[in-house]
């Protein structure tokens, strides 16, 4: 069944969102998203890292309030909005991540989320779960879910079954809008194939809407009528989704075909050590069972990508442990420091002075009898602040008192400064201002230059052309290795999405 | 507006009978399961084994406790301590715990004994005072996110200072109908006894069949999860706080109709135990499982112990060790089992 476009008189538009806004801070989520959904429509929603795709699901969802913007839900625009609203209007979404509550039995959690599902409130016990298990087994034949089984009990597959069927169940009669936010990759091939069985069942009916986000290229070509595209919290592509390729979208989620730099020369790089300084075999990091292998040698800068959440902080979790315990499948040799992206919860130590948090790696190196030198750490903090450009600063403010880009210097140094010989880092650019990112890389060339070896993950494609290779995570395995001129925005980006 | 009806493709040929290709079973899809190993597995379990191990041994020991004026005088004295566990429950399930909860019992002994004879409209205003100090908590540990832990320990301070208001000293007397309600004397079955059973029996039904209760026990295992359902954490933590202090103040009125008199000190030893009797019936301090059963099964093994012990003729000043011994084993039993039910 073909879609036709809205606004154009029939089919109604269940959604039309226009120039949806947001900001957090100084970080753009979205900067005037549009979006419509027409009944009976299946909508794929693309878009790399900080595209903006979960903020939108958000704002639909009622999570959040955007900035500014509209949003029209089956023709009458929406003000005060929240998640029982959403329920209400027939909007619901399934995640990625557990909603669940584990505490409670399956069938408890179906209770909990139809309550505010318009006409199953006064449906409890043991009449919602025959129509819960009627749903289930009409979306998902053969299931075998316990009703009354304890969440905690389910595999992380079952969990999800049982989310997206909740959901299905509190859908509206008619005009509802189902959104699947990234929830086909934790169902399971079966499972998501089932899943897309029914959806396209629906389409007989032609009342339901369903928004789909997928890191599979595949799922988006081949089971949505329509495709949009997000960039930098922008629409800046809808078209049907028959005609689009995987190069073109790959294209449009902002991959130029632009090659690195070029860093080092060969006889350069292979200069800085002949042996591998760190090797990753089969090391698993998420859902694929053959796990991440790569290796790394001394004086090597390897960049990590891929879209958020694929494995990335697992494996370097991995490596950063086996530098001082026994792993299986990593080696390690030489000291390793890890650089976290995630200040607050990760990196600094939120009640030290700026001086501290840059010493805490060597001031055991720097005491005497157990007892601190101040003077010597003194020094030590003065000379990094130096050459990380934090001048301005007093070394005995708290660390609070510095930018989040300052504050992730202070890391960088603390990590280098510790005299390990490889570093680790888990998206240290995040939320960073454009200078500082640039003064990030520059420290980690320098540092790989004197025979360091670094391997760095970051969001974003770009940052990672100054790499010598980029090893591409999806779903826990290294789906690409891309090396010297290879390394380009558009290869990474067609890595981060399977088939 | 009515019901819209159910959108006929959801109720389709799948709706007939049997789920196409699910493995046969009642339509409703709760399998039965075997009714020994779900009792096997069951929360209360453990605390209903010691327990039927303390009363075996009181009853070999002391033949006098046999009789139905024994039970009674044994067990009455224990029926506070069931209801403050109760109490304590609510707060274990939402997540947080209560570490004033035995000098508010003094509290409430204090105007039970000094306001409600003399005074008794500005007593029961007292009382609803006391239910309105529990919101008060949940407010702050909600809306400011202050730690559980600090806030009821700052607050016993408070119920604490209170009650020493009350009554610099111990004395005074309960009202009448205090004492002769937590010395009812039904025919056959001794009275704690039915008490311990209804309250068990409410408490189960306040968990599991309250909608509350299963918001109350959502939040304490996710709170995210229950938001993500559309309802608003706040209104959960304060029903969660708001049982919690209505069990407490009923805690502290029978203690003051089982002691007779008052004492701003009367319930110091009742905080430690109540946590004691969540855990052994089953609770998880973390939050979001708790078994209202198993309280009350914990709460009379916590109870009993020292009674037990007073009976082998063994120094009460191995109470606590005691305590704290029989804690340990059950717990320990708990986690071996669960460990093995994940890796099996």
């Amino acid at each position: 069944m073909a879609a036709t476009d809205p606004g154009g008189g029939q089919p109604t538009a269940l959604l039309r969102a226009r120039q949806l806004a947001k900001a957090y801070g100084r970080v753009t989520a979205l900067a005037g998203v549009d979006l419509d959904l027409a009944e009976g429509e299946v909508l794929g929603l693309l878009g790399h890292n900080g595209a903006g795709k979960s903020t939108l699901v958000k704002v639909l969802a009622g999570d959040v309030r955007p900035d500014s913007g509209e949003l029209e839900i089956r023709g009458r625009q929406r003000d005060r909005y929240d998640p029982p609203t959403s329920l209400r209007e027939g909007i619901v979404t399934v995640y990625q991540d557990g909603s669940l509550c584990p505490s409670l039995s399956v069938l408890e959690n179906v209770e909990l989320y139809t309550r505010n599902a318009p006409g199953l409130r006064k449906v409890t016990g043991r009449r919602l779960a025959e129509r819960f298990e009627t749903v289930l087994s009409s979306v998902f034949p053969g299931h075998g879910i316990d009703l009354r089984a304890g969440t905690g009990s389910l595999g992380p597959g079952q969990a999800q079954v049982v989310e997206v069927a909740r959901a299905v169940l509190a859908l509206r009669g008619h005009g509802s809008v189902l959104v699947l936010d990234e929830a086909t990759a934790a169902l399971g091939p079966e499972r998501a194939s089932d899943l897309f069985g029914w959806i396209r069942g629906q389409r007989g009916s032609g009342s339901l809407g369903v928004i789909v986000i997928s890191h599979r290229l595949g799922e988006i070509t081949g089971q949505t009528d329509r495709t949009a595209v997000l960039r930098n919290g922008e629409t800046i592509f809808t078209g049907r989704s028959a005609e689009l390729n995987r190069d073109q979208l790959v294209e449009l989620m902002g991959g130029s075909a632009r090659p690195s730099r070029g860093r080092r020369t060969g006889a350069a790089a292979a200069a800085g050590g002949k042996d591998d300084v760190v090797s990753v075999r089969g090391v698993r990091c998420g859902p694929a069972t053959e796990g991440a292998s790569l290796a790394l040698r001394g004086g090597e800068l390897a960049g990590l990508g891929g879209l958020v959440n694929q494995g990335q902080r697992e494996l370097l979790d991995a490596i950063f442990l086996a530098g001082t315990r026994r792993r299986r499948g990593v080696e390690v040799h030489g000291t390793v420091a890890y650089v976290s992206g995630d200040r607050a919860a990760r990196g600094v130590f939120p009640g030290w002075s700026v001086g501290d948090n840059m010493a805490a790696t060597v001031a055991s190196t720097l005491s005497r009898w157990g007892f601190l030198q101040r003077r010597r750490i003194q020094e030590f903090v003065a000379d990094w602040m130096t050459r990380l450009d934090i001048r301005a600063a007093d070394p005995g403010a708290g660390i609070g008192s510095l930018s989040g880009g300052n504050q992730q210097k202070v890391l960088i140094g603390r990590a280098i400064g510790s005299g390990a010989s490889l570093l680790l880092l888990d998206d240290p650019t995040r939320g960073v201002d454009a200078t500082t990112k640039a003064v990030i890389a520059d420290l980690l060339l320098d540092f790989v230059a004197k025979g360091g070896s670094c391997l760095w993950y970051s969001s974003e494609p770009e940052e990672l052309l100054v790499c010598d290779r980029v090893y591409v995570l999806l779903q826990g395995k290294v789906s690409a290795t891309l090396e010297g001129a290879a390394i380009t925005e558009q290869a990474v980006i067609g890595s981060s999405f399977a088939a | 507006m009515g019901e819209p009806d159910r959108p006929a493709h959801l109720l389709d040929e799948a709706a007939g009978g049997q789920a196409v290709g699910a493995r046969p079973g009642r339509a409703d899809g709760l399998r039965p399961r075997l009714p020994l190993r779900r009792l096997a597995t069951a929360q209360p379990t453990p605390a209903a084994l010691a327990l039927a191990a303390i009363l075996a041994i009181v009853a070999i020991v002391t033949p006098a406790a046999r009789t139905y004026g024994g039970t009674t005088l044994l067990l009455a004295s224990f029926i506070p301590l069931t209801l403050a566990s109760i109490a304590q429950m609510f707060i274990i399930a939402i997540g947080d715990i209560d570490l004033g909860i035995g000098q508010f019992l003094g509290l409430i002994n204090g105007i039970a004994v000094v306001l409600l004879p003399a005074h008794p409209a500005l007593g029961i205003l007292a009382l609803i005072g006391g239910v309105a100090g529990y919101l008060v908590m949940g407010l702050v540990v909600h809306l400011r996110k202050a730690p559980a832990i600090v806030v009821t320990l700052g607050a016993s301070f408070v119920w604490l200072g209170c009650a020493l208001l009350l009554l610099p000293a111990p004395g005074g007397t309960a009202p009448g109908y205090l004492v002769r309600a937590m010395n009812l004397t039904p025919p056959i079955v001794p009275y704690p006894i039915i008490f311990f059973v209804v309250l068990g029996i409410v408490a189960v039904l306040l968990l599991r069949r309250w909608r509350g209760g299963k918001i109350i026990r959502g939040i304490g295992g996710s709170p995210s999860g229950v938001r993500r359902a559309g309802i608003s954490v706040g209104w959960g933590v304060l029903a969660a706080y708001l049982l919690a202090g209505c069990f407490a103040v009923l805690a502290g009125l029978a203690i003051s109709g089982v002691a007779t008199s008052g004492d701003a000190n009367i319930g110091t030893d009742y905080t430690l135990n109540t946590i004691a009797a969540v855990v052994l019936g089953g609770g998880q301090l973390a939050g979001g499982k708790v078994s209202g059963a198993g309280t009350v099964l914990g709460a009379l093994v916590v109870g009993l112990i020292g009674a037990v012990l007073a009976f082998l003729h063994i120094d009460a000043a191995y109470d606590f060790a005691a305590e704290g011994l029989v804690l340990l084993i059950v717990v320990s039993l708990r986690l071996l089992g669960s460990r093995r039910a994940v890796l099996g």
